[in-house]
């Protein structure tokens, strides 16, 4: 495991067409630097909290292709994506540098919106091939021994039921992910539905990040 | 009795999701014409309307994907978006409902009950089939967003069986539970109003373990076939992290 300080930052994938995404990134963004991004967060900032960066990353800004679902970055370019060109693999080296990624989507029928959803399909390169089990249900290996965190802020469901599957849906992805949090468990605490209210996800988003650390896998170099 | 296919995979054609459709078409028989769709999402916007009008006037639509990351491609998510956009389009309404058959009332209004039938069937390739159950959520919240009427699907573990399988008949012990499910599927599609009760999750008849064996093997075999060097599907091109 490499020393937390050269872990850079916090990435924040959302879609800058929308207008809740744009407000939910600043809010972010404002938390982890509250001197340059608006009103400081409530509570003592930890030592990680501010030496941290948030890097916003606009995805509807930048060339990313769907994922053609070739298996190219298991068996034939193992840990790269075949697509070249477009920021897919820029993305993953983005991730595993990063201490914390947060996936910011519409709602979009309890899953992610299309431009998000390309992103983390995106993100498959980062894991192994192989099988091993979590919690009795078959899922990939990790490639890499760390994982960043997998936070979710969902905006924009209309129905309850939506919102229902969101949390659960999210926390799938975390366990297929191997976002370390997650590992053990369906928790949904690591997803937020945002309601228009910034402070309401400062707080939830200040929580969740200072909860104690456990960065590794759980997964041997092969 | 006409049934639309959204085929959801962005491989298209070659994909696992097209071979379902295969399989049921040779269940379902003579009295069932299937009428599918590849790579929606790609098709250009002069012929998307008269393709989408083909789709909407069938009584029942049926739309299969993989699972991609726990969740619908974003290729199938697209390509929903396009369909339902495409309904409110041509129906010029808030919530798009497409009745039964297709016929729309004068003024284009669209009837409240009896919206397009919606069937999925939606693969991984893990395990488990009841890992599609969020995938199979999805495409019932894209009906009650649509106004079409959500009836159920099957969710497929050990998809990657679904074309390796392609020439093993279907009888064969191993494709039965698969077929089974399949074969449930397509009865509910024939019969007029009919529905699955609940999803149907199921996988290929293999043990865990050997499945698991399998598919780790194959992985190593297409390595080989790809040149490339032993021992480097572990590879960590990002770093040491």
């Amino acid at each position: 495991m490499l020393p937390t300080t050269t872990l850079k930052d916090i990435l924040v994938l959302y879609d800058g067409r929308e207008g809740e995404a744009r407000a939910i990134s600043g809010a972010i963004s404002g938390a982890i630097n509250p001197d340059d991004g608006g009103a400081a967060a409530a509570g003592s900032r930890s030592d990680y909290r501010s030496a941290a960066t948030a890097s916003l990353v606009d995805v509807s800004g930048i060339p990313v292709r769907d994922c053609c679902g070739c298996f190219g970055c298991w068996v034939r370019t193992p840990g790269l994506c075949i697509l070249t060109g477009d920021e897919g693999n820029e993305l993953c080296h983005r991730t595993l540098e990063a201490r914390a990624v947060v996936f910011i989507s519409r709602i979009t029928w309890g899953g992610y919106s299309g431009a998000i959803k390309t992103v983390a399909d995106r993100m498959l390169p980062l894991l192994h091939p192989d099988f091993r089990r979590v919690n009795g249900a078959m899922h990939h290996r990790m490639r890499y021994s760390r994982m960043p965190r997998l936070l979710t802020v969902g905006y924009g469901g209309r129905t309850a039921g939506e919102e229902e599957t969101f949390l659960r849906y999210t926390a799938a992805h975390r366990t297929n992910f191997g976002a370390p949090d997650d590992r053990n468990g369906n928790s949904t605490r690591f997803t937020t539905i945002w309601r228009g209210d910034t402070g309401a996800l400062r707080r939830w988003f200040t929580a969740v990040i200072a909860e104690g650390r456990r960065d590794t896998t759980g997964e041997v170099p092969a | 009795m006409n049934i639309a296919v959204i085929n959801g995979s962005p491989r298209g054609e070659s994909a696992s999701s097209r071979e379902v459709i295969s399989i049921l078409e040779r269940l379902g028989g003579a009295d069932l014409q299937w009428t599918g769709v590849s790579r929606l999402d790609l098709l250009p916007e002069d012929q998307l309307e008269q393709r989408v009008e083909e789709l909407c006037r069938a009584p029942v639509l049926l739309v299969t994907a993989p699972l991609y990351i726990d969740g619908l491609p974003a290729t199938t998510i697209r390509a929903l978006e396009r369909y339902r956009k495409a309904c409110l389009h041509r129906y010029g309404k808030r919530d798009g409902h497409v009745p039964e058959g297709g016929r729309v009332p004068e003024g284009g209004h669209p009837v409240q009950t009896g919206g397009q039938r919606v069937f999925a069937v939606v693969n991984c390739g893990f395990y488990e089939g009841s890992q599609n159950r969020h995938a199979l959520e999805m495409v019932e919240h894209f009906c009650r967003e649509s106004g079409l009427t959500w009836c159920g699907g099957v969710g497929i573990g050990t998809g990657e069986m679904i074309r390796g399988l392609k020439e093993v008949p279907l009888r064969a012990g191993v494709r039965r539970p698969v077929v089974a499910a399949l074969q449930r599927l397509v009865e509910a599609i024939g019969l007029p109003g009919g529905r699955l009760e609940e999803n149907l999750y199921t996988q290929h008849r293999l043990p865990w373990w050997m499945y698991r064996l399998l598919g780790q093997l194959g992985w190593r075999r297409q390595a080989r076939r790809n040149g490339v060097r032993r021992g480097a599907l572990h590879d960590r091109p990002h770093g040491v992290v």
